[in-house]
C-alpha cells in the first residue's frame, strides 16, 4: 500500500497540472481545482494515517525513473538557460550551467558508467529511494491540507483579481493552476524522497515553479523580481549538486545515509553544510532574503504558498533533517548563526514597514531563521522546536496571507494603516487576522511555546545567539501588536466591506482559523504523537524542554485568553458612552468619525498613524545592514571552519525541579494576593510622599493611594468604546496571574510572557478607545515594551546560566553569586526605570500632571478600570521587587536592603531627570542591554 | 471623612481669564500651598477629574469646550467658577463675545469670589466641593439602589418651579449635545417663562429623599392633552420613570380624545419611549437649522 502511495502522492498533482493547463472554462477550471485538491487533501491524511510502521520504502523501478527524470532535469535547465539569456542575466545562466554539468553529470555517469570512480560507492549501495517517517508525514500533511486549502482560495481570488482590480493583465490562469499543482507535486516529492539527487530534481522543480508563478504578471518589476528569485535560488542548486558530487564520491547519495553519519569526516560535515546552504537560499534567510520581498509582486495565493507550505519550507525542511550532522561542529553554528542574524534582522525590519504583505514577508524570513537556527544547533529539544515552528508558522501565516489577500480585494490598500477599524468594518476577518497575529506570537499561543523551547536550547548550546533572538523577539511584539491595535481603532468611516468574498476562499479561511486553534491546542499531542517518535532516543518534549508544571501553567493562560471573546457579552451593559477626549475640542459626528475644531475654525478629522520608526531605524536601512551582516558573518565563519579548532561545549547542569504541594501553593497565593497590593500601595503613597518631600512639600498621606482608589471606584464608569474596559479586565488579570506564578516559584520565562501579555492588553485596550493621546501612549508603552524585553529575558537567562534553572524558587534556594551578574543587574536597573515608567522615561504616562500626553495610554479610563490598572501595577511593581531581590538571593537582608535602594534611587532619578524622547528610551536601552547583558554573559562564558 | 472626599483630582481650564486667577490656582499645587497634603491632584484630564475648576468667563468660542469637558467627566462632578470673570463675567461681562460666567453653560456648584481668587479661597472653594461631591455620591448611591416603584410621584407647585427648572437645564444637557446646539429652548428657559407656563399647564413632580428627580408637564385643549418636557435626572434615566411620568399625566390631564406629545427628531430615546406607549408620529416641524420637532399622538382606547 505505502509503496504505491507515495509515488502516487508525487505523481498526482503533477497529473493534476498537467490537466489544469488544458482547461480553459473559469467555472469548469474551478471545480477542478476543488476536486484535484480534495484528492491530494485526502491522499495526505490517509498517507499519514497509514504511515505508522514505515519509514524508508525501496522501490526497483527506480533507475528508470531516475533516467526519466535526468531527462526532465535536461529540458528544465534548456528552458532556464533560454529565459535567462533572453533577459540577459548570464549569472543566472552560468550559476544554472554549473550545477547542471555537476548534477547531471554525476547523474549520468552513476547511471550509465556505474563501476567508474567516483560514483562507484554510490552506484552500489542499495539504500531506499523514498522516505516516509514522521517529520515526511508531517510535511505531506502540511502541504496537502495547508497547500490545499490555499488552492481553494485560489480560484475565487484570480477570479476578483483579473476581472476586477488587474483588467490590463494578460489571463494567464491556465499556466497558474497547473504551476500550481506541480509545485505542490514537487514539494511532495521533496520529502518524500530520500535519494540526494532526487530531492535535487524536485528542488529544481520548485525553483522553476516560483519563478514562473513570481513572475505572473508580467510586469517590469515583476520579472525582475522573478529572475532575482531564480538568481539567488540557482545559488543554492549550485551547492546542492556540488554537495551531491561531494558526498556521492565518498559513498552517500540519501539523507538517511547522511544522518546516520552524525559529526563524522570533514568532507560530510562540508557536504551538509553545502545542502545547508541550499536550504538557506530557499528558506530566504540573510543574505538571501531579497527574494523572498520580491516575491511579494505575485497574486496572493502564490504569496501565500511560498511563504507557508511549499519553497521557503523545503529550505528549513532540508537543514532540519540535517541537525544529526550540524550539531555541535563549526558548519552547525554556522548555520545557526545565519538563522539567529535572520531573526533579528528580520523582525526588525518588519517594525519599519506597513505594507501588510511585506510584514508577513519579513515576519516569515525571520521565523524560518528561528527554524534554521534550530536545525543549526542540532540538538533534540533544537530539533523539536523546530518542527513545531514549522507547524504552527504554516498554519498562521497560510491564513494570515488569505486574509491580508482578501482585504486588499475589499479595501484596495494593503496598508496596515488602511485597516483602522476591520473590526468594524469586516468583522469575521478582522478576527481571523487577530487569530493569525495571536498564533504568530502572542503567549501562550503555538509559536511562542516553540521559541521558549529555542531560547531553552541556544541558552543550553551556545548562549551568546540569545542576544539575537532576545533582540529579534522585542521587536516581534512591537509590529505585531501594532497591527493588532489597528484592526480595533476606530476613527474614521466604519462602512461594512465584508461583501462578495468567494465561497472557497470562506472555506479556507475559516478552515485554516480552525487550525490556527487546533494547532495550538493539540500541540501535546501532536509533541507526544509525531516529534517524540521521530527525535527518538527516549526524547521527551515535556521532561526536557517544558515541563509538566509550565504545561498547566500555559493550559491555565490558555483558558484565561479564551474567556476573553465572553466579556463580550457584556457588550451592553449600562456604562456611558462619550467621545474620546480632543483637547475639548470635539465636533459632533453624526457619521461615526472623531472631528475636532482646529485653529482658524477649521473642521478637522482625527487620524492617526502607528510608529515605524524610520528614522530610527528605516526598513532599507536594516535590510542592507542584515544583508552585509550575514556576509560578513559567513565569510569570517567560512574562515573558521577550515581551521582546525575545537568548540567549548557549554553544559549547563539542570536542576531537577523541587515541586510544589497543592497546600503550599494555597497558602503562597493567599498571601501574595492579599499582601501585594497592600505593598504596592503603600510603596506608590510613600513614593509620592517622598517626592513631595524632595520638592519641599509635605505631601499626601502614605496612604493616599488606597484613598485614589477607593474614590475611583465609587465614580462613574464612562468608555468611549464599549468593548475597551474588557481589555483592562484581562491586563489586570494577567497582571496578577504573572505574580502569582512568580511568587509560587514557577518559571521565569513564563513570568515574563505573561507580564508581556498584560502589557499587550493594556496596550489594545487604549488602542481600542481610539482616542490620540491614549493611542500615542499606547504607542509608546509598546515602544518601551520593546526597550526592556530584551534586557529582561536576558536577566532570566542570566540567572539560568549561573543557577541551573529558571524557575524562582530553585533560583532562590541556588542563590545566584551577585557578582556574577553585576553588569546584568545594572542593565535590569536601567531597564527598570522604563518599565515603571519613571521620568526620565515615564513617556507612555506619567504620575504627574506634567504628561504632555494629558495621561497617555490611561487618558480614557475612569472610574473602576483606572482603579484597576492602578491596582495592576501594584502588583507589578511588587514582583519587580522582588526580581530585584531575587538577584541578592543569598541572603534576605541584603535583598531586602537592594529592594530598599533600588525604590529610593528610582524615586530619585525620578525627581532629577526631565523626560527624554522615546528615541532616547529605545536606543539606550539596547545598548545598555547590549554592552552589559552581552558583557555578562562573556563573562559568564569564562567565570566558571 | 469619608474616603471618597480624600482624593479630589481636578482639571483646570481657563476660559478667558486674564491669567491672574490661573496663576493663583497654580499657585495651589506649589510647594507653599501643596494641596496635595489633602490629595488633590492636577489631572488634566477630565476623565479622571472629579472637580471642574474654571477661570474666566465664557466667551462664544470656548463655551463648546468648556461644556465639552463639562460632558467628559464621570459623575459625581462637581464645578468650580474661580474668579470674579467665572461667578459673574467680571470686567469681562460687558465684551461683545462674552456669555458671562460660568453657570451661563454649566451648572456651577461653588463660587470662589476675588480678582484675582486669593489661594486660600481657591483652596477653601475646593474643600467646599468636597461636601457637594459627597452630597451627590450619596445622591447617586440612592438612585443606583432606587427601584422606579419608590418614587413618588404628585402635583408640582409653585415653589417648586426653580428646582424643576435647575433639574430641566441638567437633563437637556445631553439632548443639546445630541444637536451640537445650545437654542435646545428647554435649556434657555428662564424662570419667568417657566413660571408663566406653571400658571397654565400642570406639572407633575417625581421625588426621592426630598428631591425632585423627575418631572413633566402637560396641557388640555378641548379633547387633546399636550403633554411635553419629559424631565428624569440622569442619575435615575432608565429606571422606568419616564414612563411612569407620562403615565401619571395621562391620567391626570383626564378624559380627552387625542394625547399629543413632542420631541426632537434625533432623541431617540424619547422617541423609542412614545413609541412603546402608543405613540405613533404625525407631523414634523423645522424648529431650528438643527433640529426638527416631532409630533406625536396616540387615541385613547
Ligand atoms: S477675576 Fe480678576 S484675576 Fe481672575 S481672571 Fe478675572 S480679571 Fe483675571
Amino acid at each position: 500500500m505505502m509503496a504505491n502511495m507515495i509515488p502516487w502522492m508525487v505523481g498526482f498533482p503533477l497529473l493534476a497540472g498537467l490537466v489544469l493547463f488544458f482547461i480553459r472554462q473559469d467555472t469548469r477550471r474551478r471545480y477542478a481545482v476543488y476536486v484535484a485538491t480534495a484528492i491530494m487533501g485526502t491522499g495526505s491524511v490517509v498517507l499519514a494515517l497509514n504511515s505508522a510502521q514505515d519509514t524508508t520504502i525501496l522501490d526497483p523501478s527506480a533507475h528508470t525513473i531516475s533516467l526519466v527524470m535526468l531527462v526532465i532535469e535536461t529540458m528544465i535547465a534548456g528552458y532556464l538557460a533560454w529565459v535567462t539569456v533572453r533577459a540577459k542575466q548570464f549569472l543566472a545562466t552560468g550559476l544554472l550551467l554549473a550545477q547542471f554539468l555537476l548534477a547531471a553529470g554525476f547523474e549520468w555517469q552513476a547511471l550509465v558508467h556505474p563501476a567508474t570512480e567516483p560514483v562507484a560507492a554510490v552506484a552500489a549501495s542499495a539504500s531506499p529511494w523514498l522516505l516516509c517517517d514522521a517529520l515526511s508525514v508531517l510535511m505531506v500533511l502540511i502541504i496537502g491540507l495547508i497547500g490545499g486549502l490555499i488552492c481553494i482560495y485560489a480560484p475565487g481570488y484570480m477570479r476578483e483579481f483579473h476581472d476586477r482590480h488587474h483588467p490590463e493583465l494578460r489571463d494567464r490562469r491556465p499556466m497558474f493552476f497547473a504551476t500550481f499543482f506541480v509545485f505542490l507535486g514537487a514539494m511532495f516529492g521533496i520529502v518524500l524522497a530520500n535519494n540526494l539527487s532526487w530531492i535535487y530534481f524536485f528542488w529544481e522543480i520548485t525553483t522553476l515553479c516560483s519563478f514562473l508563478l513570481i513572475g505572473y504578471k508580467e510586469t517590469a518589476e515583476s520579472k525582475t523580481n522573478a529572475m532575482r528569485a531564480m538568481t539567488m535560488n540557482l545559488m543554492g542548486g549550485l551547492g546542492f549538486a556540488a554537495a551531491i558530487v561531494l558526498l556521492g564520491s565518498h559513498g552517500i547519495d540519501n539523507l538517511m545515509t547522511l544522518r546516520s553519519q552524525g559529526v563524522g569526516e570533514q568532507a560530510i560535515i562540508i557536504g551538509a553544510g553545502l545542502l545547508a546552504f541550499a536550504g538557506i537560499t530557499k528558506a530566504a534567510q540573510f543574505p538571501f532574503a531579497g527574494w523572498l520581498r520580491g516575491a511579494m509582486v505575485a497574486p496572493t495565493p502564490v504569496s501565500a504558498l511560498l511563504h507557508s507550505s511549499t519553497m521557503v519550507k523545503a529550505g528549513v525542511y532540508l537543514v532540519l533533517r540535517l541537525a544529526p550532522n550540524l550539531e555541535g561542529t563549526k558548519v552547525g553554528i554556522m548555520v545557526a548563526l545565519v538563522g539567529a542574524i535572520t531573526f533579528m534582522v528580520g523582525s526588525l525590519v518588519a517594525v519599519c514597514t506597513s505594507d501588510a504583505k511585506k510584514i508577513l514577508a519579513y515576519s516569515t524570513v525571520a521565523n524560518l531563521g528561528l527554524i534554521v537556527l534550530c536545525g543549526g544547533l542540532g540538538t533534540q529539544e533544537a530539533v523539536w522546536a523546530g518542527i513545531l515552528l514549522i507547524i504552527f508558522h504554516a498554519v498562521a501565516k497560510a491564513l494570515l496571507f488569505l486574509c491580508v489577500g482578501v482585504v486588499e480585494h475589499k479595501i484596495h490598500s494593503r496598508d496596515v494603516e488602511d485597516m483602522a477599524g476591520l473590526i468594524l468594518r469586516m468583522p469575521k476577518l478582522a478576527v481571523m487576522i487577530e487569530i493569525g497575529i495571536a498564533g504568530m506570537f502572542l503567549a501562550p499561543f503555538g509559536m511562542l511555546i516553540s521559541k521558549w523551547a529555542v531560547l531553552k536550547a541556544i541558552v543550553d548550546a551556545h548562549p551568546l545567539l540569545s542576544i539575537f533572538i532576545v533582540f529579534g523577539s522585542a521587536a516581534t511584539l512591537f509590529f505585531w501588536v501594532k497591527w493588532l491595535g489597528k484592526l480595533l481603532q476606530i476613527t474614521g468611516s466604519m462602512e461594512k466591506k465584508e461583501k462578495n468574498i468567494a465561497g472557497g476562499q470562506w472555506v479556507a479561511l475559516t478552515a485554516l482559523a480552525a487550525l490556527t486553534i487546533l494547532t495550538c491546542m493539540g500541540f501535546p499531542l501532536i509533541s507526544t504523537h509525531v516529534l517524540e517518535p521521530y527525535i527518538g532516543g527516549g526524547f521527551n518534549a515535556v521532561d526536557s524542554v517544558l515541563g509538566q508544571g509550565n504545561l498547566i501553567v500555559m493550559g491555565l493562560m490558555l483558558g484565561m485568553v479564551a474567556m476573553f471573546p465572553l466579556s463580550f457579552f457584556n457588550y451592553n451593559r449600562q456604562v456611558k458612552v462619550v467621545d474620546a477626549y480632543l483637547g475639548g475640542a470635539n465636533l459632533e459626528s453624526a457619521d461615526g468619525r472623531a472631528r475636532f475644531q482646529g485653529s482658524a475654525g477649521t473642521v478637522r478629522e482625527l487620524s492617526m498613524r502607528n510608529y515605524y520608526i524610520g528614522q530610527l531605524l528605516g526598513e532599507e536601512r536594516v535590510f542592507t545592514a542584515g544583508f552585509w551582516l550575514a556576509i560578513a558573518t559567513l565569510i569570517v565563519l567560512a574562515g573558521i571552519v577550515f581551521l582546525p579548532l575545537g568548540l567549548p561545549a557549554e553544559v549547563i547542569p539542570t536542576l531537577a525541579p523541587h515541586a510544589l504541594s497543592l497546600q503550599e501553593v494555597a497558602i503562597r497565593l493567599a498571601a501574595y494576593l492579599a499582601l501585594a497590593p497592600l505593598i504596592g500601595g503603600l510603596l506608590a503613597g510613600l513614593d509620592r510622599k517622598l517626592t513631595a518631600r524632595m520638592q519641599g512639600r509635605r505631601g499626601p498621606p502614605i496612604r493616599q493611594a488606597f484613598y485614589d482608589v477607593a474614590k475611583l471606584w465609587n465614580k462613574e464608569n464612562i468608555v468611549v468604546r464599549r468593548s475597551q474596559n474588557f481589555y483592562i479586565l484581562f491586563f489586570f488579570l494577567f497582571a496578577v496571574f504573572s505574580g502569582a506564578l512568580f511568587f509560587c516559584g514557577s518559571n521565569l520565562l513564563l513570568v515574563i510572557f505573561s507580564l508581556t501579555l498584560a502589557g499587550i492588553f493594556f496596550i489594545l485596550a487604549a488602542y481600542k478607545a481610539s482616542s490620540p493621546y491614549s493611542f500615542i501612549g499606547a504607542e509608546r508603552e509598546l515602544l518601551q515594551m520593546a526597550a526592556y524585553e530584551p534586557m529582561v529575558l536576558l536577566a532570566a537567562i542570566g540567572m539560568y546560566m549561573t543557577t541551573g534553572s529558571f524557575r524562582v524558587d530553585d533560583i532562590f534556594a541556588n542563590p545566584v553569586n551577585p557578582l556574577k551578574l553585576m553588569l546584568m543587574f545594572v542593565g535590569f536597573l536601567y531597564i527598570l526605570t522604563i518599565k515603571f515608567r519613571k521620568s526620565p522615561f515615564d513617556l507612555a504616562t506619567s504620575h504627574h500632571a506634567h504628561q504632555e500626553l494629558v495621561k497617555g495610554i490611561t487618558t480614557e479610563f475612569s472610574g473602576k478600570m483606572l482603579a484597576l490598572i492602578e491596582i495592576a501595577h501594584w502588583y507589578e511593581n511588587v514582583v519587580l521587587f522582588a526580581w530585584v531581590g531575587l538577584f541578592f538571593a543569598f541572603n534576605l537582608w541584603v535583598g531586602a536592603a537592594a529592594m530598599a535602594l533600588v525604590f529610593f534611587l528610582m524615586i530619585f532619578i525620578d525627581n532629577t531627570f526631565a523626560r527624554m524622547k522615546w528615541q532616547v528610551a529605545i536606543t539606550s536601552a539596547w545598548i545598555v542591554t547590549l554592552a552589559l547583558g552581552v558583557g555578562n554573559l562573556v563573562l559568564l562564558a569564562f567565570w566558571k | 471623612m469619608s474616603t471618597f472626599k480624600k482624593s479630589p483630582w481636578v482639571i483646570h481650564y481657563d476660559a478667558s481669564s486674564c491669567n491672574g486667577c490661573d496663576i493663583e490656582v497654580l499657585a495651589c499645587l506649589m510647594p507653599k500651598f501643596d494641596v496635595e497634603r489633602f490629595g488633590i491632584i492636577n489631572t488634566g484630564n477630565p476623565k479622571h477629574a472629579d472637580i471642574f475648576l474654571v477661570t474666566g468667563s465664557v466667551n462664544v468660542q470656548n463655551a463648546p469646550v468648556v461644556r465639552n469637558i463639562y460632558a467628559q467627566m464621570p459623575e459625581p462632578k462637581v464645578v468650580v467658577a474661580i474668579g470674579i470673570c467665572g461667578t459673574s463675567g467680571g470686567i469681562f461681562r460687558e465684551c461683545y463675545n462674552v456669555l458671562g460666567g460660568i453657570d451661563t453653560v454649566i451648572p456651577v456648584d461653588v463660587y470662589v469670589p476675588g480678582c484675582a481668587a486669593r489661594p486660600e479661597a481657591i483652596i477653601d472653594g475646593v474643600v467646599r466641593a468636597l461636601d457637594v461631591l459627597h452630597e451627590k455620591r450619596r445622591f447617586m448611591k440612592a438612585s443606583a439602589s432606587a427601584i422606579s416603584g419608590e418614587f413618588l410621584i404628585n402635583r408640582a407647585n409653585q415653589k417648586d418651579i426653580p428646582e424643576i427648572l435647575a433639574l430641566q437645564k441638567i437633563a437637556y444637557r445631553s439632548e443639546a449635545e445630541l444637536y451640537g446646539d445650545d437654542s435646545v429652548p428647554a435649556l434657555g428657559q428662564s424662570l419667568e417663562q417657566i413660571s408663566a407656563d406653571f400658571d397654565r399647564m400642570l406639572f407633575l413632580k417625581a421625588v426621592v429623599n426630598g428631591k425632585i428627580i423627575g418631572s413633566i408637564r402637560g396641557i388640555r385643549t378641548e379633547d387633546t392633552a399636550h403633554v411635553s418636557r419629559v424631565i428624569v435626572h440622569p442619575y435615575f434615566q432608565r429606571k422606568g420613570l419616564a414612563t411612569r411620568l407620562i403615565r401619571q399625566i395621562e391620567q391626570e390631564l383626564g378624559d380627552v380624545r387625542i394625547y399629543e406629545a413632542f420631541t426632537g427628531h434625533q432623541s431617540l430615546r424619547n422617541l423609542h419611549l412614545y413609541g412603546k406607549l402608543g405613540y405613533r408620529q404625525v407631523r414634523t416641524e423645522p424648529f431650528s437649522p438643527t433640529v426638527q420637532w416631532v409630533y406625536l399622538q396616540k387615541e385613547r382606547t
